[in-house]
C-alpha cells in the first residue's frame, strides 16, 4: 500500500515519513520526544507535552462515572502508523461492523479508509476545490501538526489555554500524546457557508486516537465545522482521549457537530470546550452512537454579555455501552442565555447517563437557562439516569430543567399497528420521532445515515 | 363480513365482553350505542386486536371467513380493518404525512400522497400545518377526529370501525366529517360507528343498531331503535335476548 507523498504537502498535511516506525507500546518521556522528533516539532511544544506527561502520572481517574478500570495505559500504542491504526485487511474487520457498512451502504473505497486498510480518500479534487475557496477567505483550515509548525503564534496564544493539561486525566495525557486534529481559523466578518469537515483532510491520521483541535473563529465570523463518521469505526486500540478548545470572538457564531460511532471496545474520553465573548453565539451538536464507555461533557463558558450557548445531545446505548455524557454552561456575564436538548436511548443492557452543570455568577445577572432531558428506555436490563446540578448566585436568573422517562408505549404502538405498520416499522417511526429535534440540527448527509443507522440498531428491539 | 360468536373478552383479570354474538353484513352501516362503561370500546379494540385483550378458548371471531384470532393488529390492518380511535394519543416527532407514508409505501408515492393530502385537509376544514405537525400533539378533539377520517380515506379499509367520532367536536364539524367519510369512503366497505351523537346517527343512516350494556348485547334493531334509546335512555332496556337463539329486537 501506498503512503501518501511529499507532493501532499501542498494541502498542509504533515506526513509520516516512509521509515517511520510505530513507537511500541505505552508511555514515557522518551516516547514523547521520540514523537515529537517525529513530527519536527518546534522546543516549545516538547516542553508542552513533557510537562503535561508530569501532571498525567500524577492524575488519577475520576471516582464517579464509568468504569475504567479496565483500561490499561501501558498497552497502548501512542503514536503509530496509520497502517497499523486499524487492521490490515477487509476481512480482519469485526464481522459486525463489515455487516453494518453493507447495511448502511457505504461504497467501497469509503469502506476501506475507514476500515483504515487505506491510508488515503481518494477526494482530492474535491479537496482542493474546498481550499481553493478557503484560501480567497483568508480561512485557515488544516491539520494540527502542520499549525504547530506554519502558526506558531497564534497556536501559541491559544493552545491549552482552554483546556490546560491539568483540567482532568483525559486532557494531560492528550496534552503528552496528541497527534493530527484540526486547526480552523477564521478571520473577522467572514461567514464560511461550507460546512468544514474534518472527513475532507485526506490524511492518515483521520480518526486519530488522541486528536486535538482549536478552532478560533474572530469577531463577526462564523463556521460549522462537521467532525466523525456514521460508520462505526473499528481501531485495534482502546483508547480515544481528545481535546477541543473553540474561541468565539465578539458577535461570531460556531457550530460543532460531531456523529461518533466508535466500535465496542472503545473507550471515548473528550474534553470539549468553548469560550463565547459578547454576543457570541456557540452550539453543540452531539451525536454519541459507539464505543464502550464515551464520558464527554461539551461546556461553553459565557463570557460576555449576551452570550448564547446551546447544546443539542443524541445518544443510544446497547449492549454493554455506558453513554455517560452532559453539558456544563458557565455564565459569566449579563444576559447570557444556554439551552440544553438531550434524548437518549438505552437497549439490550445499555446505560446512558447525563449530567447538566449550569451555574450562574454573582454578576451574571438577566440570564437564563433551559434544559430538556428525554430518555428512552426500550426494556427492563437498560438503564438512563440524569444529573443535573443547577446553581446560581444570581437572584434573578432563571432556570429550568425538565426530565422525562419513557418506554415505547404499547397505546401508540397499537395506533401505528391499526394502520398496518410492523412492529418494526412502528418503533423506528416512534424512535425518529423521539430523536427528531436533535437531528434535525444534523446535515442532511449526516442524518439519512443516522435515521439509518439507529433503525438498523433498533432491529429485534421492538416487537 | 365480520363475525363475532360467544366472544368474552378480558382486560387483566376483568370481563368486558360476555359471550357476544354479532354479524356485520358487507357493505353495511351499523351503529353501536351504549352507557359509559358498557364495553363499547374494548369491543372495536379487540376487532382491531389490541394486544392487552385476552378472548376466550371458545370465542370466535372472523373477517371474511379468515380467524382474526392469531392475527396481530398490523395483520388485520392489512386485510382490509381500520380502527379511527375514540382518544387518539399525541405521537411527538411523527405528522400524520410521515405516518402515511409508511403505511401506504406500496400503494401511493410520496409525491401523489403529499398532494392528495392537502386537498383532503381543505375538503374536511383542517389547516394545511395538521399535516406536519407531531399528530394530535395540542390538536383539539375536532382536529384529532378530522385527522382520523383523512387516514381512514386514504387507506380505504374495507372495514372500519370509528369510535366515537363525534365526541369533542362542535356540530359543524360532525357534518362535515360525516360527509367528508360519505365522499370519500369506499362504497362498499363494511362501517361500525360507536356513537352517542344522535345528529351523527341522523347523518350517517345507519341500516342497523346494536345497544350494548354491561358488556352483553342487549337489544339490536334499525334506526327506530336507536331514536327510542336516545330519547328515553338506557335503563328501560334490559336484555330482549334471553339466550343464544335470540329474537329480533322490536323496531
Amino acid at each position: 500500500m501506498d503512503f501518501p507523498d511529499s507532493d501532499n504537502y501542498k494541502y498542509g498535511f504533515s506526513v509520516p515519513e516512509r521509515t517511520v516506525k510505530g513507537t511500541g507500546r505505552g508511555l514515557s518521556a522518551s516516547i514523547i520526544r521520540q514523537i515529537s522528533e517525529i513530527k519536527n516539532e518546534p522546543e516549545w511544544m516538547l516542553d508542552f507535552r513533557l510537562k503535561s506527561y508530569d501532571l498525567f502520572k500524577t492524575s488519577s481517574q475520576p471516582k464517579w462515572g464509568p468504569d475504567l478500570s479496565a483500561l490499561d495505559y501501558d498497552s497502548i500504542t501512542y503514536y503509530k502508523k496509520s497502517t497499523e491504526q486499524a487492521v490490515k485487511s477487509w476481512d480482519d474487520l469485526p464481522p459486525e461492523i463489515r455487516e453494518t457498512y453493507d447495511r448502511i451502504g457505504v461504497p467501497e473505497a469509503e469502506r476501506d479508509f475507514l476500515a483504515g486498510v487505506s491510508a488515503q480518500y481518494e477526494s482530492e479534487v474535491v479537496y482542493e476545490s474546498v481550499q481553493k475557496e478557503l484560501t480567497k477567505q483568508g480561512v485557515i483550515f488544516c491539520d494540527m501538526d502542520t499549525a504547530v509548525k506554519k502558526y506558531p503564534d497564534i497556536v501559541r496564544e491559544y493552545f491549552g489555554t482552554l483546556v490546560p493539561p491539568g483540567d482532568n486525566f483525559s486532557s494531560a495525557l492528550n496534552s503528552a500524546a496528541w497527534s493530527g486534529g484540526s486547526f480552523v481559523h477564521i478571520p473577522k466578518g467572514v461567514k464560511v457557508t461550507l460546512p468544514l469537515q474534518a472527513y475532507f483532510r485526506i490524511n492518515s491520521e483521520a480518526f486519530g486516537q488522541f486528536e486535538r483541535t482549536l478552532i478560533i473563529a474572530e469577531e463577526g465570523s462564523s463556521v460549522h465545522y462537521l467532525e466523525g463518521c456514521t460508520a462505526p469505526i473499528y481501531r485495534t486500540d482502546s483508547l480515544h482521549s481528545a481535546v477541543v478548545e473553540i474561541f468565539v470572538k465578539k458577535g461570531a457564531r460556531v457550530r460543532y457537530t460531531t456523529v461518533q460511532n466508535w466500535s465496542g471496545n472503545i473507550y471515548n474520553l473528550v474534553t470539549k470546550r468553548a469560550k463565547a465573548e459578547e454576543d457570541a453565539v456557540m452550539e453543540w451538536v452531539d451525536c454519541n452512537l459507539g464505543s464502550k464507555v464515551t464520558m464527554k461533557y461539551p461546556a461553553v463558558i459565557l463570557a460576555g454579555r449576551g452570550a448564547r450557548g446551546e447544546m443539542l445531545s443524541l445518544s443510544l446505548a446497547g449492549k454493554g455501552q455506558h453513554q455517560d455524557t452532559g453539558a456544563r454552561m458557565i455564565h459569566l456575564a449579563p444576559d447570557t442565555h444556554s439551552r440544553i436538548v438531550s434524548k437518549s436511548i438505552s437497549k439490550d443492557g445499555g446505560r446512558s447517563s447525563f449530567r447538566g452543570d449550569i451555574r450562574v455568577a454573582k454578576y451574571a445577572t438577566g440570564c437564563s437557562s433551559s434544559s430538556v432531558c428525554d430518555a428512552l428506555i426500550l426494556d427492563k436490563d437498560s438503564r438512563s439516569d440524569t444529573y443535573p446540578s443547577l446553581s446560581s448566585h444570581a437572584s434573578d436568573a432563571r432556570l429550568a430543567h425538565e426530565a422525562t422517562v419513557e418506554k415505547i408505549g404499547e397505546e401508540k404502538l397499537f395506533y401505528l399497528a391499526s394502520r398496518g405498520l410492523s412492529p418494526q416499522e412502528a418503533g423506528g417511526l416512534l424512535v425518529n420521532g423521539f430523536i427528531e429535534p436533535v437531528v434535525k440540527e444534523v446535515p442532511m448527509e449526516y442524518s439519512l445515515e443516522l435515521n439509518r443507522l439507529i433503525n438498523l440498531e433498533m432491529e429485534g428491539s421492538v416487537g | 363480513m365480520l363475525s363475532i360468536k360467544n366472544l368474552t373478552a378480558a382486560i387483566g383479570d376483568k370481563e368486558i365482553l360476555h359471550d357476544i354474538s354479532l354479524d356485520f353484513e358487507p357493505g353495511k352501516t351499523s351503529v353501536v350505542l351504549g352507557p359509559n362503561g358498557s364495553g363499547k370500546s374494548t369491543l372495536s379494540a379487540t376487532i382491531m386486536g389490541r394486544p392487552d385483550i385476552i378472548l376466550s378458548e371458545d370465542s370466535e371471531l372472523t373477517w371474511n371467513g379468515v380467524d382474526l384470532k392469531p392475527l396481530s393488529a398490523d395483520k388485520r390492518a392489512k386485510l382490509g380493518i381500520f380502527l379511527s380511535f375514540q382518544s387518539p394519543l399525541p405521537i411527538p416527532g411523527v405528522s400524520v404525512e410521515e405516518l402515511l407514508r409508511v403505511a401506504l409505501d406500496e400503494k401511493m408515492d410520496p409525491v401523489a400522497l403529499h398532494k392528495e393530502l392537502r386537498l383532503l385537509a381543505e375538503e374536511i376544514g383542517l389547516a394545511e400545518e395538521f399535516l406536519t405537525r407531531s399528530i394530535h400533539d395540542g390538536f383539539s378533539g375536532g382536529e384529532r377526529k378530522k385527522i382520523e377520517a383523512i387516514q381512514a380515506a386514504l387507506l380505504a379499509p374495507s372495514l372500519a370501525i370509528f369510535d366515537e367520532i363525534d365526541t369533542g367536536t362542535d356540530t359543524d364539524a360532525v357534518k362535515r366529517i360525516a360527509e367528508f367519510l360519505h365522499a370519500h369512503f369506499p362504497k362498499d366497505a363494511t362501517r361500525i360507528y360507536i356513537t352517542h351523537s344522535p345528529r351523527l346517527i341522523e347523518l350517517i343512516k345507519p341500516d342497523s343498531v346494536i345497544i350494548l350494556k354491561d358488556g352483553k348485547v342487549v337489544a339490536k334493531g334499525g334506526h327506530d331503535l336507536a331514536t327510542k334509546t336516545i330519547k328515553e335512555g338506557f335503563s328501560n332496556i334490559h336484555s330482549q335476548l334471553t339466550t343464544h337463539n335470540s329474537q329480533q329486537g322490536t323496531a
